[in-house]
């Protein structure tokens, strides 16, 4: 358990969601997409 | 006319009357709170009594004093599509009024990622008020197993036998990662209706090994009577650093830095197990009024400190821990 803001975890998004597409392909490909 | 000039006069001397107690309902209603009277839902995308479930109802129960005005504060679930279904209802159907909250599931993000079909919403958009907790993951091993180690696995000519629900389970999507950023095998057997289920797989040695959250392994059954029998072992953890619960416990960073994995692989592997930071987040949609959105983000952050839902919360055998949010750079 641990608190976070709605700012920190906006950042969060950001980061997560800018990701290159070369990553986005990986992750879909380790989930079997 | 000389009844119109009374009623001229008469006007003249009631406008200023007129004009003050418009001015003073005008200045009342301005001061008045927007959620005074009002009910605030929080919509939980899964079913009642789960983790999600039980924190949408604490949270419930202490927020409301916190937000001005003292709006009452109830909880509606509407599972489906691992919460899909709630957050398309929040971001799309729902007014954007800061009176209904959204709770998905803490990895979201990654059904917009993939490109799920049923994905209304874009959650770059969404105004996120805050998390009460993290969902650091752990990956156990029967102890009777000659996998006394990932690099046991590693090496392994059998892969071991692991359990899980589904294919956006903790459990499969631990053991793919794995595979991924350090070249381990499991076969994963598919199709526990719960958790739960798959212990019991374990003590019957169906299977021999789960990925799950942590909290659950250091607070209920099976596991509390499997940590002193020695029944089980733990191979590694998600937390950037170690759980003070597990100290001899290597994180997956640590095992990725002596595997040299490589950064594109490492880049996935945090993309996926970020979905631990979000623990159980709340959100109102965009378009929301930004003072509100303030007011709401300012009455999590109390609600986060306030003694009542500490000691609730204690009494509720959850540990705090106010570790900050991870950042998937290093």
């Amino acid at each position: 358990m641990g608190p976070s803001t709605g700012e920190e975890l906006e950042a969060l998004t950001r980061e997560i969601m800018d990701q290159p597409p070369e990553v986005i392909e990986r992750v879909k490909k380790i989930l079997g997409q | 006319m000389k009844k119109l000039k009374m009623i001229a006069i008469s006007f003249w001397l009631l406008l200023p009357l007129a004009l003050s107690s418009w001015a003073t309902i005008s200045a009342r209603a301005q001061a008045e709170p927007f959620f005074k009277d009002k009910t605030i839902r929080i919509v939980v995308g899964f079913t009642p009594g789960g983790f999600y479930d039980r924190w949408a109802r604490l949270i419930a129960r202490y927020v409301g004093k916190h937000i001005p005005g003292n709006p009452e504060i109830i909880v509606q679930n509407m599972p489906g599509a691992g919460s899909v279904v709630a957050a398309n209802y929040v971001y799309g159907v729902a007014k954007p009024d800061a009176l209904t909250l959204g709770m998905p599931s803490s990895s979201i993000y990654m059904d917009q990622l993939v490109g799920r079909r049923e994905v209304q919403f874009d959650v770059r958009r969404f105004n996120w008020i805050g998390t009460q907790d993290k969902r650091y993951m752990l990956f156990y091993m029967r102890s009777d197993t000659p996998y006394r180690s990932i690099d046991d696995v590693v090496k392994a000519k059998e892969p071991p036998k692991c359990g899980a629900t589904g294919t956006v389970s903790t459990g499969y999507l631990l053991a793919r990662v794995i595979e991924e950023a350090l070249g381990a095998k499991f076969i994963t057997v598919l199709g526990y209706p719960g958790g739960s289920k798959i212990d019991v797989a374990v003590e019957r040695g169906e299977v021999i090994c789960r990925g799950m959250d942590a909290d659950p392994y250091f607070g209920r059954e099976p596991f509390v009577s499997w940590r002193k029998k020695g029944f089980v072992r733990l191979l590694l953890q998600t937390g950037r650093k170690r759980d003070a619960r597990a100290p001899d416990v290597p994180t997956l960073d640590e095992i990725m830095d002596q595997y040299k994995t490589p950064d594109i692989s490492r880049r996935a592997a945090q993309v996926i197990l970020a979905g631990a930071e979000f623990g159980s987040p709340l959100f109102v949609p965009s378009g929301t009024p930004s003072e509100r959105v303030k007011m709401l983000r300012a009455a999590h952050a109390k609600s986060m400190n306030d003694p009542e839902l500490l000691a609730e919360a204690k009494r509720g055998g959850w540990k705090w821990d106010l570790r900050p949010a991870r950042s998937l750079k290093h």
